[in-house]
């Protein structure tokens, strides 16, 4: 007799008896186990897929061991001893792990997607792994959403993994690769608890900003202190703004992150797939479009990272939107700017992230021209820069070169280049394995 | 003129010159000097093409694919699927199966060369046929498709990286190519079905 089965029994016999929360048993148990039973199938075809890489079939066994796990557990509650409520918590846990697990399994799913650039992931990988220790695996997917993103710790058992996303659209584009930067930067700030570094800053930044305001805090708020502040109530009214404060400095972090490995690439691939903005609301926990571009372009300048001719006037200014406190998250994140620069410059230094070398880019470039996959590159970051100064010199605009890129048909350029730095993160990866 | 190995390794030693030949990753030259061989190992590439069945369209040898120019391509993804396997996987090739393979190698031929991709024997004799349209053109830019047949009765694990060709070079006499380098399978990393060009010769023996 299968456990469920005795749950239907225990639960008739509980029918009789006029127990409501008894009778509800059976039927939230059949249901429960149902949707688990489902989950593990599904998980089951998914594991069936060719996975480019095996960090995509160890991240599915590992949410499969936990659905097996959640199963037993719900097994075993079917013994009528079991109480009512602790039964419906099994089985709110068991839909719990649904809710969050399953878009993690539709993203492992889609990373077998041939359409993108499996060749960027060891590259990749490699860097992943000097970010976050060496046993860090790294899975590259894609969504049908125009934006990338990285899925941050979906799972407890998942914290080696680094999960990013890229656009559908985009997933198989080289050029903006470098906006993986940005997300393995969320995976740092995490994992190198920036974000213990920056709240007190953010507290102590949030104070000057206000106190910077005060008269405008004050006719806005009602308050006539500033040891208001301290109380419960003023405790009440800043906690959305801090947290929208600590929110964006992790974007700015981010970004920098981003700028720091992959220099102007950066630069280039944000422009590219964010310029001019879109409209509609901002979203309140990342700094304002010109606000981002503002902090890259100074923060390139101080790093004496070159920036894309006219980067600012590519961005649509974003209104403040929200509610007058946001104008303080927002101010508190920019104050907080030289210290997000510190902590980026000082974790990617010590992780050995960026390679401060004179790689001749001219060198790579003029392999790209010339129809040739590039060698010799010492960083993944100087393929990409060198792809995008071959993308303006011969591809996006009319070419006044005689190279051989630039002979090919306008409709080829876009595509021959981008095969080019695909095979070039290959050569990369093949001469790092062969030089070991 | 077929080049010997020692001078194939000497062009590839050429990097800086106006019409260079390139091999990317660049083959050991010195172990080519060596070898005594008039040919350049090749090896086998991450993408495999494999073709299915499929709901949309036949191959056709008249005007192939039967629609528009334009819908070509999206035809040929109709009925072919693109496999990644990266290096350290395997790609099993069974008894009588067909799979479009790429070179590892990505090659450029100077105008003044062409080429034969022809099998390693040590394959053949175990039943994989690799290549039957085996000329590369000169001035070709690109990672060379490989049609890989197992004619034999065992499965054959193909393994991405392994050597399983050899690129033989000949000058061309009678003038050099034009340095355009445009073609349907230019610059290219994954194997293509390609587009079977129309062919007016045929269609009009085709009218009745």
């Amino acid at each position: 007799m299968c456990a469920l089965h005795r749950a239907t029994e225990s639960c008739t016999r509980s029918e009789r008896c006029g127990d409501k929360d008894v009778a509800a048993q059976p039927k939230i148990l059949r249901a429960t186990l149902a949707r688990v039973d489902a989950v593990l199938a599904a998980i089951d075809t998914a594991s069936g897929i060719d996975f480019p890489y095996k960090d995509s079939l160890d991240a599915l066994n590992i949410v499969a061991a936990e659905f097996r796990d959640i199963r037993q557990t719900l097994v075993d509650s079917t013994n009528p001893a079991i109480a009512p409520a602790a039964l419906k918590g099994y089985c709110a846990r068991a839909l719990d792990a649904i809710f969050g697990n399953l878009p993690l399994v539709g993203f492992l799913a889609r990373s077998a997607n041939a359409n993108g650039a499996p060749e960027f992931h060891g590259p990749m990988r490699r860097l992943t792994a000097k970010a976050i220790g060496k046993d860090a695996k790294l899975v590259i997917s894609s969504e049908w959403d125009f934006s990338p993103f990285t899925l941050l710790y979906p799972h407890n058992a998942l914290s080696e993994f680094v999960l990013v996303g890229l656009p559908m659209s985009e997933s198989g584009n080289a050029l903006v690769a470098p906006l993986a930067g940005h997300e393995l930067g969320h995976n740092i700030w995490r994992h190198h608890k920036v974000l213990q570094r920056v709240v007190p800053l953010a507290q102590e930044k949030l104070r000057a900003c206000i106190s910077g305001r005060w008269t405008d805090f004050k006719k806005d708020t009602g308050f006539t202190d500033p040891k208001q502040l301290d109380d419960l109530i003023g405790q009440t009214l800043l906690a959305d703004p801090f947290r929208r404060a600590v929110a964006q400095s992790e974007e700015l972090f981010c970004d920098l992150v981003g700028l720091r490995v992959f220099g102007e690439g950066y630069l280039y691939a944000f422009e590219y797939l964010l310029a001019p903005g879109v409209s509609g609301d901002r979203s309140t926990d990342y700094p304002r479009l010109q606000d981002r571009v503002k902090v890259l372009q100074s923060s390139a300048t101080a790093w004496e990272v070159s920036s894309p001719a006219a980067f600012a006037e590519s961005f649509e200014a974003q209104d403040l939107g929200g509610l007058f406190l946001q104008s303080f998250a927002d101010e508190t994140a920019l104050a907080l700017v030289p210290d997000l620069m510190k902590f980026a410059a000082e974790l990617t230094d010590l992780l050995a992230l960026v390679k401060h070398t004179d790689q001749d880019m001219e060198k790579l470039a003029s392999r790209f021209k010339a129809l040739v996959p590039a060698t010799g590159a010492r960083h993944l970051g100087w393929l990409i820069n060198a792809g995008w100064r071959v993308y303006f010199s011969e591809v996006a605009g009319l070419s006044t070169s005689n190279s051989p890129l630039s002979k090919l048909k306008d409709e080829d350029r876009p595509r021959v280049l981008n095969e080019l730095l695909l095979k070039s993160f290959e050569v990369f990866e093949i001469e790092e394995l062969q030089s070991k | 003129m077929m080049l010997s190995g020692a001078n194939i390794a000497a062009l590839l030693d050429q990097e800086d010159v106006d019409d260079p030949l390139v091999i990317a990753p660049k083959p050991d030259t010195g172990q080519l000097k060596r070898s005594g061989e008039a040919a350049v190992d090749l090896r086998l590439g991450t993408w495999f093409l494999t073709l299915r069945r499929s709901a949309h369209a036949v191959l056709q040898m008249n005007r192939s694919p039967t629609r528009t120019d334009e819908s070509a391509p999206a035809l040929a993804r109709a009925f072919s699927d693109m496999r990644y396997v990266p290096f350290g996987g395997i790609f099993v090739l069974h008894p009588r199966s067909f799979v479009l393979a790429i070179t590892m190698e990505w090659i450029r031929m100077t105008r003044r060369h062409g080429g034969y991709v022809m099998g390693k024997s040590s394959w053949g004799r175990r039943g994989l046929v690799i290549e039957t349209a085996p000329g590369v053109h000169p001035g070709f830019s690109g990672c060379l498709t490989l049609e890989l047949a197992n004619v034999g009765e065992i499965p054959i694990e193909l393994t991405p990286g392994a050597r399983i060709c050899q690129l033989f070079v000949h000058v061309l006499e009678g003038g050099g190519a034009d340095s355009s380098v445009e073609g349907r399978f230019t610059g290219r990393r994954q194997p293509i079905l390609g587009q079977i060009a129309s062919d007016p010769f045929l269609e009009k023996l085709s009218r009745k």
